[in-house]
C-alpha cells in the first residue's frame, strides 16, 4: 500500500505539491526513477501553513532537480561496489561472484541478501545506492525480490566466504534494507552467520596461535525502517533478535547493533519509541547515522537528534557528509561546515576521557540505557552524547575527514586533499594509492544561498570559512572490536594488490 | 567585512570589496606582470608573517594561504571521478584583482578567499557557545512533542481516507487488500489494511481487513 506515484503522492499529501513539484516528479517517474513512501511517513510531513518545519524529512522524499536531471546517468562514487568476477575490487578485495558482499576494510564486509531486503522502506532522495536503484540493482517489485530457491545455496557459498577469511569478524547486513526481509528470510539468514560462525571457531581449534582466524564478533543489521515504518518491529521479529542474541552470545560474538538512520528528530515518533524499546528489549544495541544534508545542518538540528535520540538509549555512529556528484549537488552541505557542526554544536556531547569507560558500562549494561544515558549526561553536563564521528566516506580508501583545502575551483568548490583515517586498519592498497584529491560538490557561497533561502541567519554561519582544515575524530569505545583471548594471523587472505608500476599483461 | 548580501555579489561589486579592504593586494597585482611572479610576492609576504607571529590563529591562516599557493598551477587526480584536475586558485586571484578576469569564472571563489584573507588579516577566534547551541536545539521540534502528534493525528486520517478510497478503486477480486463486504465508512476508516506478517511496505493501522 506504498505511494508509487507522484499523482498518488499528490493525493496522500491533500493536493498540496506545487505545480513545478508535481511537473519535477512527473519527469522523474518517466525516466524510470522509483518512487516508494509509506503511508506512514508521508504523515509526518506537514502539509499545512502553520505548525512545524519539515524541510529535512521533505527533501528525503521530494527530489530535486539535479537528481531528476542526471537520474540515468549517475555515475557509482562507491567504487569498491563495482564488482567484477575474478577481479579484486577497488580495496583490493576480492569478492564472491554475483553483488551480495561489499568489502572495503580487513575486519568487515557488507551482506547484501538476495531478498526483500534488496528494497527499502522508501527511496532516499540522496541514497548512497542510488546508483544501483539505477542499474535495478536495489528496487522496489517486492514479488520479484521474493527468495528463490538457489538463495539458500548462495547464502552458504556467501558464508563461506566470510568463514575461509583469515580477518573478517564483523558482517553488516544491509542491502536495501536488512529489516525488508520477512521474518522467515532474516531467520535463515541469521542462522546461517550463526552457523557459520560456529564453524569458524572449530575450525580456529586446530591452528595455532598467531595463525588463528578471526572469528564473529559483531552482527549488525543495517535498517532504515525505525524511521520510515516503525510498526515492521513486530513480536516475530524482536523473537529472532532475541533467539539469535543469545545463541551467538554463546560462541562469542558480543556486539549485536541495529545500525539505523534518523535523519531529524521529527522521525523519533511514539511508534519510532515503542519500535526502539521493543529492539532494545531483544538485547540489541541500536546506533545512528545520518546523512548531513543541507536541511539537517542547520544549526543545532543534528545536536537536537542526538539529544532525542539518546534520551531513548540510541547512540550516535556517523554524522556522513553527503557523497556522490551532480545527482546530489541540492542535498550536499560543504565539510566546512560539518568541521563547524563537529567543533562548534557536537563539543557540548563530548564526553570527558575519564568518563568514557564509565559510559561505555552502562551502555553495555543497557538495562533502562535511555533514562540511564539521560542521567549520566546531565551528571556531566552534556546536551547529548557526541559518540558519532563527522566523515565523509571516500571512494576506495573509506570514511575520513582528514583533510587540508589545497584549492578552490573556478566556480567556488573547494579542492581537498584527503589521508585516510590511520586509527582504522585498512586494506594494504592505501600504501599504493596516490594523494587523494577531492572536488566538493559545491561551494560555500552558494550553501549559504540555500540556508538563506530556507530562512536561516547566515550570519550564525559565518565562522565556515575557517574550517579548511579537518582531523577524523576517535571512534567510541563501543564502536572498537573487543581483543581476543589469542593471536589471530596476519595473512590476508580474499586480496590481491598489484604494486604500483606493474600493470597487468592480459585483459579481462 | 563582506556584507551579508554578499553572497548574491558579482564580480565586479567583489572587487570594489577588495580595493576596499585589500588595497594592498591589488597593487601587488597589478605590479606583478605574471601570476608566478604574483606567487612569489604573496608567498614572501605571507612567510614573513608567520615569522613574526606568535598567534597560532595567526598562523593557521597564513599557512592556509601559503597552501593555496604552493598547489596553484599543480594537476592532480580528482578520485570520485578520475579526471586529471588542473588547480588555478592563486592565478584567477591575480587575474581578478587585475580586471582580467574570464568570464567563466564564478564571484563564488573570491567569495571564498576573501574570508580567508580576511582571516589572515583580522583573524577572529572562535568560542563555541554552549547557550546559543541550546536555543539553536530548542528550534527543532520532535516527533514525540503533543503539537506535532496533533498535526499528524490529523494527517493519518486524512491519509487513511485516501487508502480507503485506493482500495476501493481496486476492483479486481485478486487484488491483495480488499474490504470484506457491508463495511460502513467508519468500519473501513479504522480497519485500513495492513502488511501482515508478510509485506512491510504499508501502515499498519488496526487491520481488519481481508489479504489475499
Amino acid at each position: 500500500m506504498a505511494i508509487k506515484s507522484p499523482g498518488e503522492l499528490n493525493v496522500f499529501l491533500g493536493h498540496s505539491l506545487s505545480d513545478k513539484t508535481m511537473k519535477l516528479l512527473t519527469q522523474g517517474k518517466r525516466k524510470g526513477m522509483p518512487f516508494f513512501v509509506t503511508p506512514y511517513y508521508l504523515s509526518l510531513l506537514n502539509t499545512g501553513e502553520e505548525g512545524y518545519n519539515d524541510e529535512t524529512i521533505r527533501s528525503y522524499i521530494l527530489y530535486s532537480n539535479e537528481l531528476v536531471e542526471t537520474y540515468g546517468d549517475i555515475k557509482a562514487w562507491e567504487k569498491e561496489d563495482l564488482v567484477v568476477p575474478g577481479k579484486p575490487n577497488a580495496a583490493g578485495w576480492i569478492l564472491p561472484e554475483g553483488h551480495n558482499i561489499h568489502r572495503r576494510y580487513p575486519e568487515v564486509a557488507i551482506l547484501i541478501p538476495d531478498s526483500m531486503g534488496r528494497a527499502c522502506g522508501g527511496l532516499c532522495a540522496s541514497c548512497q545506492r542510488i546508483y544501483d536503484f539505477q542499474s535495478e540493482r536495489l528496487n522496489f517489485n517486492f514479488e520479484e525480490l521474493k527468495p528463490k530457491e538457489s538463495w539458500d545455496k548462495k547464502l552458504r557459498r556467501l558464508m563461506h566466504y566470510f568463514e575461509e577469511d583469515t580477518q573478517l569478524r564483523d558482517i553488516l547486513i544491509t542491502g536495501g534494507d536488512a529489516l525488508m526481509s520477512q521474518n522467515a528470510t532474516l531467520r535463515k539468514i541469521l542462522e546461517a552467520v550463526y552457523r557459520m560462525a560456529v564453524r569458524k571457531k572449530k575450525a580456529n581449534e586446530t591452528r595455532p596461535d598467531g595463525e588463528k582466524y578471526a572469528e564473529l564478533l559483531r552482527v549488525r543489521l543495517g535498517s532504515r525502517l525505525l524511521a520510515y515504518l516503525p510498526i515492521r518491529i513486530t513480536d516475530e521479529l524482536v523473537d529472532i533478535l532475541r533467539e539469535f542474541k543469545e545463541k551467538a552470545s554463546q560462541i562469542g560474538v558480543k556486539q549485536f547493533y541495529i545500525q539505523t538512520h534518523f535523519q531529524s528528530p521529527l522521525e523519533v515518533t511514539p511508534e519510532a519509541k515503542k519500535a526502539i524499546e521493543a529492539i532494545q528489549s531483544a538485547g540489541w544495541t541500536i546506533t545512528n547515522q545520518l546523512v548531513f544534508t543541507v536541511a539537517a545542518s542547520r544549526r543545532g538540528h543534528t545536536a537536537k537528534l542526538r539529544q532525542t535520540l539518546n534520551s531513548l538509549g540510541v547512540l550516535c555512529y556517523y554524522t556522513f557528509s553527503v557523497k556522490g556528484f551532480r545527482e546530489n549537488y541540492a542535498m550536499f552541505t560543504p565539510n566546512s561546515r560539518s568541521l563547524q557542526e563537529s567543533r562548534e554544536e557536537k563539543v557540548f556531547g563530548r564526553i570527558p576521557p575519564e568518563k568514557k569507560k564509565e559510559m561505555y558500562d552502562l551502555i553495555r549494561e543497557q538495562n533502562k540505557l535511555g533514562k540511564n544515558l539521560t542521567r549520566f549526561l546531565k551528571e556531566n553536563k552534556l546536551l547529548f552524547a557526541g559518540t558519532d564521528r563527522n566523515v565523509l566516506n571516500l571512494p576506495a580508501i573509506g570514511k575520513s575527514m582528514s583533510f587540508v583545502t589545497a584549492g578552490i575551483t573556478e566556480d567556488g568548490r573547494r579542492i581537498l586533499k584527503f589521508e585516510h583515517d590511520h586509527s582504522r586498519r585498512h586494506s594494504p592498497i592505501i600504501d599504493n594509492m596516490e594523494e587523494v584529491y577531492i572536488v566538493e560538490n559545491k561551494s560555500i557561497a552558494a550553501y549559504l544561498r540555500q540556508l538563506k533561502e530556507m530562512g536561516e541567519d547566515v550570519n550564525e554561519y559565518r565562522s565556515i570559512w575557517n574550517y579548511a582544515e579537518g582531523e577524523t575524530e576517535p571512534r567510541f569505545l563501543i564502536y572498537d572490536y573487543p581483543d581476543y583471548p589469542f593471536t589471530i594471523t596476519s595473512e590476508m587472505t580474499n586480496l590481491e594488490i598489484i604494486p604500483k608500476g606493474i600493470s597487468a599483461i592480459a585483459q579481462g | 567585512m563582506l556584507r551579508r548580501n554578499i553572497y548574491y555579489s558579482d564580480v565586479l561589486s567583489l572587487r570594489k570589496n577588495y580595493r576596499r579592504t585589500f588595497p594592498g593586494l591589488i597593487d601587488m597585482a597589478v605590479r606583478n606582470s605574471t601570476p608566478e611572479l604574483f606567487k612569489k610576492d604573496l608567498h614572501a609576504y605571507f612567510s614573513f608573517k608567520i615569522d613574526h607571529t606568535t598567534s597560532e590563529v595567526r598562523t593557521t591562516a597564513y599557512r592556509r594561504i601559503l597552501r593555496l599557493i604552493e598547489c596553484d598551477g599543480t594537476v592532480v587526480n580528482e578520485l570520485s571521478t578520475g579526471d586529471r584536475l588542473s588547480i588555478h586558485t592563486i592565478t584567477y586571484l591575480w587575474q581578478f584583482l587585475r580586471g582580467e578576469l574570464p568570464e567563466t569564472v564564478s564571484p563564488d571563489l573570491f567569495i571564498d578567499l576573501y574570508h580567508q584573507l580576511e582571516q589572515s588579516e583580522m583573524p577572529e577566534e572562535i568560542r563555541p557557545d554552549r547557550s546559543l547551541v541550546k536555543r539553536q536545539m530548542n528550534r527543532w521540534p520532535t516527533g514525540l512533542d503533543e503539537e506535532v502528534i496533533a498535526i499528524r493525528e490529523r494527517n493519518k486520517e486524512r491519509i487513511i481516507e485516501a487508502l480507503v478510497r485506493k482500495i476501493e478503486r481496486r476492483h479486481s477480486p485478486s487484488g491483495r487488500y480488499q474490504f470484506t463486504e457491508g463495511l460502513s465508512e467508519e468500519e473501513k476508516s479504522n480497519r485500513s489494511p495492513n502488511g501482515g506478517g508478510r509485506a512491510v511496505s504499508i501502515w499498519l493501522w488496526q487491520s481488519k481487513v481481508r489479504e489475499n
